[in-house]
């Protein structure tokens, strides 16, 4: 360790102003700050401050993302590790090219992007299209507001809806149906090329004719889906993690499951023919890995405690009617980014009604 | 009563609750500066003072404020301070009084000469009371809980000088309006201390006790005063209450029942770069080199104060004032952590329960004068929303005034603020957000100010 610090230090000078590689700082610092914890002082009262760093919570949401990814790759082989590889890699380098043009630093909400996008495709899509689809993300969903933290929607969900848009056949015909036995796809050896296990049935696809899938399936996940979303199991692990580490708030959650559970109930209780019931409706598609690991993103949601109960009950609210009343069979993806866009709506609100209270108050 | 928000970080370095007395220093150091009043020194140069002579005068609404001299010796006036060279140590007691023979003025004017009335803090001045106040406190609150890491705590100072604190807590009615009420604030009811305060007070004083949660900030008289409102409707809205502290309660009960002017503080030499952290009974003036960890050095850090509001000071020259009760000794920070992210961390703790520390309740050990991270934008986690005693939102506020909307930071509670620091301790991103409020607050102010100005000579010029 010593030696690493050694030889960052003798490299240091070179990134600093007029050294030789002084446009590459950002990534110098990354790097720096990556391995050793940074040595700023606080300048300010309180001169001591909590441990607590961004660096820190993001890597807690990517320690709770863990299962999903294992059994991403139980259920769909080693190719999800490689679209995970070609994310961090394609996403990384438009970060870094942002990094340096604006020289700022290098900002590590991309880790969490870049390792959430692969688990919400489907695992046999073709990796340049992960590759296409995170780097409009990270531009079009973040960079061109100004970077992690001022940007308006979640990156993952704005690239995965343009690929949803521009390479439809793609993203609803790569689904891999999972192997039976105990030993998954583990065993299959890594790939380039797309499986031939391809199918377009998704549970919720199946649904739409009346095939309900059995709640075990689901619930492992052994199911064709999108990478890490069919695992409930995997995804309640983590996400439990994540809201019990308070990493994650648990009042979007709640508010989300609960709006969701109770329309889908109503709903099935009206036309219990064409709408699914609600425990199938809870493990199936995307909902679970929505509401834990996308609609609880602080930045896209709604800055203020209050306005977070509100933010989740419309996304569930919204996931439940598309999923029940469109031509989409899942709801989840456009309600989030429904709910990112009614954030600051939302905000407003509540800050006008906290204002008034502080008027009333004795 | 309640208290929202809050948090209370667990320290390495909690004083013991022993109180060591420290013997005169052969130099004695005042400065002319207390609680942002200048004042102006009564002394010359070389002349010799007795013991509570007047060594410096603030004028003030409705009188003058007084230092009063810790010590008999020789002063000598330096740039902004006071050198005294301490003759004879013995204190001797100056006028006596009884609780139930002293009238109103008398009360306020020797407490003002002996250097106590800048401990009383009022809720109609937002900070020490007018000398000829009109309007009489409808109660005063004596907090003897303070929770900051660490100030001298309340229940050491009850032990070390009960009779004193009962004596001075006697005085008390005689300052505030007819039936006015004590408000003692405890961590508990059923305190046996406050049975004991009860039965040594009865016939005094209405006394109300008040449980608060052992959070920080209860402390702050601000919250405190607007956490009794909320619990007792009966109070009228813009009724004056006045917050005290066990120490204040103390140098009351000094001062008029044995005569004897502010001239020692219970001062706390704690935290992680302490290596004896303990209670002290120093005598004012008396320099923090005296007792501050040896071969601390560069090494260390002094903070005049706790951990979240103390202020550095360099402890060769910063003395013990009169309104003192802490100095925090944080290590510097020297080696940057190998993965420090990454690791369990069973020697840290954060307000989020994200570190191993939370298992095992270990306090944190690895404190320093690092951020301890990098400064990024907000990324709006809400954990400052969620301490915030003053049911404001840091995070909007913050965001209003990065564009200088200044009109809706206003609008959204900006001058709620209590100065507690809290948000800017927790915040992951390492945003200075105090600084930024407090900045906002005082252009508020000049603009106010000169809204006013304007206001007033376009008048003069109308009536001309």
């Amino acid at each position: 360790m010593k030696g690493l610090k050694a030889i960052l230090e003798k490299a240091r000078p070179a990134f600093e102003e007029g050294g030789r590689l002084a446009r590459l700082k950002p990534v110098f610092q990354a790097l720096d700050h990556f391995l050793f914890a940074a040595a700023e002082k606080a300048s300010n009262a309180p001169f001591g401050r909590d441990p607590l760093d961004v660096k820190r919570f993001m890597s807690l949401v990517i320690l709770a993302l863990l299962p999903s990814l294992a059994a991403a790759i139980y259920f769909y082989g080693w190719r999800v590790l490689l679209m995970l590889l070609v994310s961090y890699a394609a996403g990384g380098l438009v970060e870094v090219l942002f990094a340096i043009i604006r020289k700022e630093e290098i900002n590590e909400g991309f880790l969490v992007t870049g390792f959430i996008f692969p688990l919400i495709l489907p695992p046999g899509i073709p990796l340049w299209l992960v590759a296409v689809g995170v780097s409009f993300g990270v531009v079009i969903g973040k960079e061109i507001f100004g970077g992690t933290g001022r940007n308006l929607f979640n990156p993952a969900l704005v690239g995965r809806v343009f690929l949803a848009i521009g390479y439809p056949a793609a993203l609803t015909s790569t689904w891999i149906q999972p192997l039976g036995g105990s030993w998954g796809r583990l065993l299959e050896p890594f790939g380039f090329g797309v499986p031939d296990a391809l199918t377009s049935a998704t549970p919720l696809a199946l649904a739409k004719g009346g095939a309900l899938t059995g709640a075990f399936e689901l619930f492992v996940g052994r199911t064709a889906g999108s990478a890490g979303e069919t695992s409930a199991l995997a995804i309640l692990l983590g996400g439990l993690f994540l809201l019990l580490v308070g990493a994650a708030n648990w009042r979007t959650v709640l508010a989300l499951l609960a709006s969701f559970a109770g329309l889908a109930a109503v709903f099935h209780g009206l036309l219990p023919a064409t709408v699914p019931p609600v425990w199938f409706h809870l493990l199936s598609g995307g909902l679970l890995f929505g509401a834990f690991f996308m609609a609880t993103d602080p930045v896209s949601g709604p800055v203020t405690r209050a306005g977070k109960w509100a933010y989740g009950i419309l996304i569930g609210a919204v996931t439940i009617l598309i999923r029940s009343f469109t031509a989409y069979v899942e709801g989840v993806m456009f309600a989030i980014l429904l709910g990112n866009i009614f954030a600051p709506l939302i905000d407003e609100v509540v800050i006008r009604l906290k204002a008034r209270s502080y008027a009333h108050e004795r | 009563m309640r208290i929202n928000g809050g948090y209370l970080p667990k320290i390495t370095g909690r004083p013991s609750s022993i109180v060591e007395e420290i013997p005169l220093p052969r130099m004695l150091s005042v400065q002319l500066l207390r609680s942002g009043l200048r004042y102006e020194p009564r002394v010359k140069d070389g002349q010799s003072v007795e013991f509570g002579e007047v060594l410096a005068e603030a004028s003030f609404p409705g009188g003058n404020l007084a230092l009063p001299s810790p010590a008999a010796g020789k002063a000598a006036l330096a740039d902004g301070h006071l050198i005294l060279e301490p003759t004879r140590s013995d204190v001797s007691p100056l006028q006596r009084f009884q609780p139930e023979r002293i009238a109103w003025d008398q009360t306020v004017a020797t407490l003002a000469r002996s250097g106590v009335w800048p401990l009383f803090w009022s809720s109609a001045t937002g900070g020490i009371p007018e000398l000829a106040e009109e309007r009489k406190p409808r109660a005063i609150v004596l907090n003897v809980v303070l929770t900051e890491p660490f100030r001298a705590r309340g229940k050491v100072i009850l032990k070390r000088s009960w009779s004193r604190i009962i004596q001075g807590l006697k005085f008390l009615p005689r300052l505030m309006e007819d039936y006015g009420t004590l408000e003692i604030i405890l961590t508990a009811v059923r305190d046996p201390v406050a049975r004991l305060i009860y039965s040594d007070l009865a016939g005094f004083a209405w006394i109300h006790f008040q449980p608060v949660p052992l959070r920080y900030p209860v402390e702050n008289p601000r919250v405190l005063v607007q956490a009794l409102r909320r619990s007792s409707p009966k109070l009228e809205k813009d009724s004056v209450l006045w917050v005290i502290d066990a120490q204040a309660a103390e140098a009351v009960g000094a001062c008029l029942a044995e005569g004897l002017p502010l001239h020692q503080r219970v001062v706390v030499a704690g935290g992680p770069g302490c290596t004896n952290p303990r209670h002290l009974a120093v005598r004012i003036g008396t320099p923090v080199n005296t007792f501050a960890p040896q071969g601390g050095g560069p090494q260390v850090a002094t903070l005049r104060g706790g951990l979240l509001r103390g202020e550095r000071v360099d402890p060769a020259l910063a003395a013990v004032q009169y309104d003192d009760d802490a100095f925090f000794f944080l290590p510097e920070g020297t080696s940057r952590q190998f993965l420090a992210f990454l690791r369990p961390g069973f020697d840290r703790t954060s307000y989020l329960p994200c570190f191993a520390s939370r298992l095992t309740g270990a306090a944190d050990r690895r404190i320093s004068t690092y951020l301890r991270g990098e400064r990024r934008p907000c990324i709006t986690c809400g954990l400052c929303e969620k301490v915030c005693p003053a049911r404001i939102m840091p995070q909007i506020l913050h965001r209003y005034l990065y564009r200088q909307a200044l009109p809706e930071a206003e609008k959204a509670g900006l001058e709620r603020c209590v100065d507690c620091n809290l948000c800017t301790f927790v915040c992951p991103s390492k945003i200075e957000l105090q600084k930024q409020f407090s900045e906002a607050r005082q252009l508020l102010q000049m603009e106010r100010a000169e809204a006013l100005g304007a206001r007033t000579s376009t008048s003069t010029e109308q009536t001309k």
